[in-house]
């Protein structure tokens, strides 16, 4: 069953080896003496190690797509990122899936023109595919990833992403604030840290103010005061003084909102502002004898100040701009508060680990194909043109697995 | 017997040789046309035409008849003999036993989380569709319970 194609492959390795074609002019009559010199497998031993090759790495990227699935089926139910909360673009995903189909055609083109020893045109195939190769990974590497590290999307242990908009979140972005220098330059400072100290007889001293050398234009610092006052510190005087417990909840909504406006926030964020009236009126309820009264009146102006901001902010088809992306692509601040994406880290952490490994078996296909443009594309390198082809095929597949459990699902 | 099989492999080379080209072709506009299937799926979602779980089903049936595509003709496994079962068949099986494995502790495990990792696990962000109303009483609920939880804790 097997002389057939071991004919063929042997006839292939004769052009490797220094045999005479003399020899092998007529093994087509003679196929049961070749059968002697048969080897374990009737294909090129390069094959049989790239095929194995393959199949260890059909099982490596089995094992991260399959632990993807399992842990994206497996988040808190609801919690899973769409693509537009985390800056995925499924018709980028498409383009690069089309580009992939096509670089596969044309490896198979050049391998088709090797077999008949056509050089110029393998060549002209493989150029192409390599090209197209390119245009992957230059897609991926433009387009792609900055859209995510922009919006402060990478995984890292010490990341800007926050599983809950809670006062953990809050804190760190008052923290994220400070640092910035937010509240040195305010008026409100000096007496909401007085009021702090009255109200809850602290011993020790104000901190001081944190020096910092973050650069911005007044509209980015007046702004970020803004934040400070009338979103992060207003949030966290809600969640203290807990007119009700839902208040302090949705306040920490509102806040992770205005920052990063996520999808299906959108509506409650919408609904919660239009009823902050009501909480307002509740807190002067209960602030009205005590000293935090001042505080309340101070922040209540810079959150009145936030919320005409937010509003006038540019409108996108989810909502208003976020003030992330608005300090960095209109007011070009280049630094970025932290966000609220539920299980974004493990959306991070899945996403950059499958693309990234495809991206890097795609740059060793690049490789691969200048070697094979360095050589002179004839039936000597057929051989060499299928293992890569074979290689090339497998980084298509598993795009076609990725493409649509990363952009569409 | 051999023989047989022998000139019928024969003839389906030589048959094949010639018409490869055209088949190859074929191949890569199928590819194509089956991209934008995915897609159209994602788009019957978006209108209510199907649920989100058959959209996926059909994303990933379709991803199947692509990388089934890929494999038979365009990695020449079609035309090549039994010992490519030898490979494929093992790591395909392995690579399902180790996602199979994954399932009970890593595809469960917000059903065995403690309640304090639960405190700081991803919320649910809220459905747009719900009503102002009923989101508002139900998340009163939630909260109330986690603050009693909170106050047991």
């Amino acid at each position: 069953m097997a002389e057939e194609k071991h004919e063929h492959e042997d006839h292939e390795a004769d052009a490797h080896d220094d045999h005479g074609h003399d020899d092998h002019g007529h093994d087509d009559h003679h196929g049961h003496i070749q059968l002697q010199y048969e080897d374990a497998l009737p294909i090129r031993n390069g094959k049989v190690c790239l095929w194995l090759f393959l199949s260890t790495e059909i099982m490596f990227f089995a094992g991260l797509i399959g632990t993807y699935i399992v842990l994206r089926f497996g988040a808190p139910v609801g919690t899973w990122p769409t693509p537009h909360d985390v800056h995925v673009n499924p018709n980028v995903g498409a383009l690069n899936t089309v580009i992939l189909i096509i670089s596969s055609f044309t490896v198979v083109l050049g391998l088709e023109f090797a077999k008949a020893d056509k050089r110029r045109e393998a060549k002209l195939a493989m150029l192409v595919t390599f090209i197209f190769g390119l245009l992957f990974i230059g897609i991926k590497l433009i387009n792609e990833y900055p859209a995510k590290f922009s919006h402060g999307i990478y995984p890292s242990s010490e990341g800007l992403i926050h599983e809950q908009s809670n006062v953990y979140y809050t804190a760190a972005v008052r923290d994220t604030l400070k640092g910035w220098g937010a509240e040195q330059a305010a008026p409100v400072a000096a007496a909401d840290s007085a009021t702090d100290e009255a109200a809850e007889g602290a011993e020790t001293a104000p901190p001081p103010p944190v020096e910092s050398d973050v650069e911005m234009s007044d509209e980015a610092r007046s702004l970020i005061e803004k934040i400070y006052y009338g979103g992060a510190k207003w949030t966290e005087y809600v969640a203290a003084e807990k007119p009700d417990g839902l208040d302090a909840r949705d306040t920490m909504m509102s806040l992770a909102q205005i920052i990063y406006p996520l999808d299906r926030n959108s509506h409650a964020f919408a609904h919660y502002i239009e009823h902050e009236r009501e909480v307002i009126e509740r807190l002067r309820e209960t602030a009205s004898e005590s000293p935090r009264a001042v505080e309340l009146q101070q922040l209540l102006e810079q959150r009145d100040a936030l919320l005409a901001v937010v509003a006038s902010l540019p409108k996108t088809e989810h909502g208003n701009k976020g003030v992330n992306d608005y300090l960095h692509e209109d007011l070009h601040f280049h630094h970025i508060m932290p966000i609220h994406i539920p299980s974004g880290n493990m959306w991070a952490g899945t996403y950059f680990l499958l693309t990234g490994f495809h991206a890097l078996h795609v740059l060793v296909g690049l490789i691969m194909f200048i070697c094979i443009l360095l050589t002179p594309c004839g039936k000597k390198e057929y051989g060499l043109i299928e293992n890569c082809g074979l290689y090339w095929h497998f980084v298509d597949l598993v795009w076609i697995f990725l493409f649509p459990l990363l952009y569409l699902f | 017997m051999d023989h047989e099989t022998h000139d019928t492999e024969h003839h389906e080379e030589h048959h094949g040789e010639h018409s490869h080209l055209r088949l190859f072709i074929g191949v890569a506009i199928a590819l194509a046309v089956l991209t934008g299937l995915s897609f159209s799926t994602e788009f019957l979602f978006e209108n209510n035409i199907i649920s989100k779980g058959m959209s996926w089903f059909l994303m990933m049936v379709v991803s199947c008849a692509k990388a089934l595509l890929v494999i038979v003709y365009f990695m020449h496994l079609k035309w090549e003999t039994n010992w490519k079962w030898v490979l494929t068949i093992p790591a395909s099986v392995m690579s399902l036993f180790l996602v199979l494995m994954l399932i009970p502790d890593v595809g469960n495990r917000t059903n065995h989380y403690t309640r304090e990792r639960l405190d700081h696990a991803a919320l649910p962000t809220k459905p747009e569709s719900d009503d102002h109303a009923t989101t508002h009483d139900e998340s009163h609920g939630t909260e109330s319970d986690d603050l009693e939880d909170d106050a047991n804790h």
